[in-house]
């Protein structure tokens, strides 16, 4: 394929929940996967995500669209600053959601390889943490219980850190 | 079907993303989110789960945390340590697109043997670690993990100046040692003409190394020094500095630079054009190249920068008259120019030839400007066995 004619051409994406969004390429590309596959030609008119519910793709693409007209800083050496501005606080609204949608969606970008989108919900995750007790950070990113440390290696682990806990 | 390949890290592919995703954030993701997070915090979260304690205690976790820290382009904070009176060490941050510097009262907790002693001489600061002499000891402190560790700066050297009204000088130099992952404390001592600060008789240096938790002496300072200046406090790419005078009737000025880690001296001849009795210099760091700010007071300003083989010094910037005689202090991690003039400090925007920010009520110039650095780093424990000279 060519990517001169990509503006037109459609892309249909499929989530887990066999929902299945058309969009253009254009805001397709914004996944660094998803171009890989065009670009190798192996990608069939459905891209399955099997891993990625609609709820989860539907936010994913309102980010990328919005992200795939908004001028990129490489086209014009002096975009206008409303542009930057308007990304900006776009960017901000999108991350007012719930933790466990933050996280979907944190992980569904990392899979589609998004970098953009990773450092915003990357960001976004610092934020909520900062200021918060080590117990609230271990309900907040849902830590598995087999990975607690024994009583021990907690009172080994507080010792060699003791500085931090004054 | 085409099937979706993820080319950074195959190891992603193959974990299967199932509904419980949010249990399972992969460790590079985690990396991305804690590198962001405050040093405290993440000291707090290390006794949080296996995984955890083993990612955030990497030294190359430590790394990718402090290279953020130091590049971030938020708030700098800045300290400013008063040296007879440690207590009046005050905090402030500064934003580079805002036009004034907010004073954080409660920011800095000085370690309390810092605070108890009346004369505590600010050494350096590397990776967001501040070192200190008080005394006969020095202190390591790191600020954001409120940490500190002190030895003793009594070296067989110190010995030979039994008499303490003799008149013998003590330079001390702090630095990170990249070749061997070590922290050093460098001694720099000799005995000097009472009256003209002339060196008499030879140099000796000791060097403590806080992976060793040893001094050890070192030789090989250039002997035709005539005296030492002590306030040129810089650590670059492994090396420390002194600027010294080479003849006590010109007045002219060499740099001997210390490799800490090969432990050997040589010298930097200066510019022709910043010698002279007129002159005042100092050694800095801007764009992480060696820098030489060089004025003529009430006069021009000049900064010279070494380019980065080492191989000679070149005219970078030339400052415009002040209003009023200024003293310079030091560039800042955005290569603002940060001086003093009168009572206040200023700061000097050379692309946007404007002074942005000034903080007033400075009361003398008896005071060390630093840079806050939010950092995990933290030396080793002192080993078990005692070193031996």
């Amino acid at each position: 394929m060519s990517t001169s004619s990509s503006s037109s051409k459609k892309i249909v994406l499929k989530s887990a929940d066999n929902e299945t969004f058309e969009i253009d390429e254009i805001v397709a590309l914004e996944s660094q996967a998803i171009k890989n596959m065009i670009e190798d030609e192996c990608a069939d008119n459905v891209i399955p995500l099997g891993n990625i519910d609609s709820k989860t793709l539907s936010k994913i693409i309102e980010y990328c669209k919005k992200h795939a007209e908004s001028p990129k800083k490489d086209d014009n050496a002096d975009i206008d600053e409303k542009a930057v501005e308007d990304l900006k606080s776009f960017d901000a609204e999108f991350a007012k959601v719930d933790m466990p949608l933050i996280q979907d969606i944190l992980m569904a970008a990392n899979f589609l390889n998004i970098d953009n989108l990773i450092g915003l919900m990357c960001r976004t995750i610092a934020d909520r943490i900062k200021g918060k007790t080590p117990e609230e950070i271990r309900k907040i990113l849902n830590i598995n219980k087999n990975d607690l440390l024994s009583p021990e290696q907690e009172a080994k682990a507080r010792e060699e850190n003791s500085w931090a806990f004054d | 079907m085409g099937s979706l390949k993820r080319p950074r890290d195959e190891k992603i592919t193959s974990r299967k993303l199932t509904a419980t995703v949010t249990t399972n954030i992969p460790d590079d993701v985690l990396w991305d989110i804690f590198t962001r997070l405050p040093a405290k915090h993440l000291a707090r979260m290390r006794c949080l789960s296996k995984p955890w304690n083993a990612l955030l205690s990497q030294p190359s976790f430590i790394q990718a945390h402090l290279d953020r820290s130091i590049h971030n382009n938020d708030d700098k904070i800045l300290f400013v340590f008063d040296y007879g009176y440690p207590s009046n060490t005050q905090s402030f941050v500064t934003h580079p697109s805002r036009s004034s510097i907010l004073r954080l009262p409660n920011l800095v907790e000085l370690p309390d043997d810092i605070l108890s002693c009346d004369l505590s001489e600010f050494i350096g600061s590397v990776n967001g670690l501040l070192c200190f002499s008080i005394d006969h000891s020095i202190n390591i402190w790191n600020p954001s993990l409120s940490a500190s560790t002190t030895f003793s700066s009594i070296t067989s050297g110190f010995d030979d100046y039994d008499d303490y009204y003799d008149r013998h000088g003590t330079v001390f130099r702090f630095g990170f040692d990249p070749k061997n992952d070590d922290y050093k404390v460098v001694k720099l001592m000799y005995i000097h003409d009472e009256f003209e600060d002339i060196v008499k008789g030879s140099i000796k240096i000791e060097v403590y190394s806080l992976g060793k938790r040893c001094w050890e002496s070192v030789n090989g300072f250039p002997s035709h020094i005539t005296k030492i200046y002590d306030n040129d406090e810089i650590c670059l790419d492994g090396h420390v500095y002194w600027r010294c005078e080479i003849d006590p009737n010109s007045l002219r000025e060499t740099i001997v630079s210390f490799d800490l880690g090969l432990e050997t001296f040589y010298e930097i001849p200066l510019p022709e054009n910043t010698q002279g009795p007129d002159v005042e210099n100092l050694l800095g760091v801007t764009s992480n190249k060696l820098c030489l700010i060089s004025r003529v007071p009430y006069g021009d300003c000049e900064v010279w920068v070494m380019d980065a083989k080492y191989n000679g010094w070149v005219k970078h910037q030339s400052f415009p008259q002040f209003d009023g005689d200024i003293i310079p202090i030091c560039f800042t991690p955005n290569n603002l120019f940060l001086f003093q003039v009168d009572e206040r400090l200023a700061l000097y925007d050379p692309d946007a030839a404007a002074v942005k920010l000034l903080i007033s009520n400075i009361p003398h110039d008896n005071y060390k400007i630093v840079q806050y650095v939010d950092s995990l780093v933290w030396v080793p424990p002192a080993p078990k066995h005692v070193c031996h000279h």
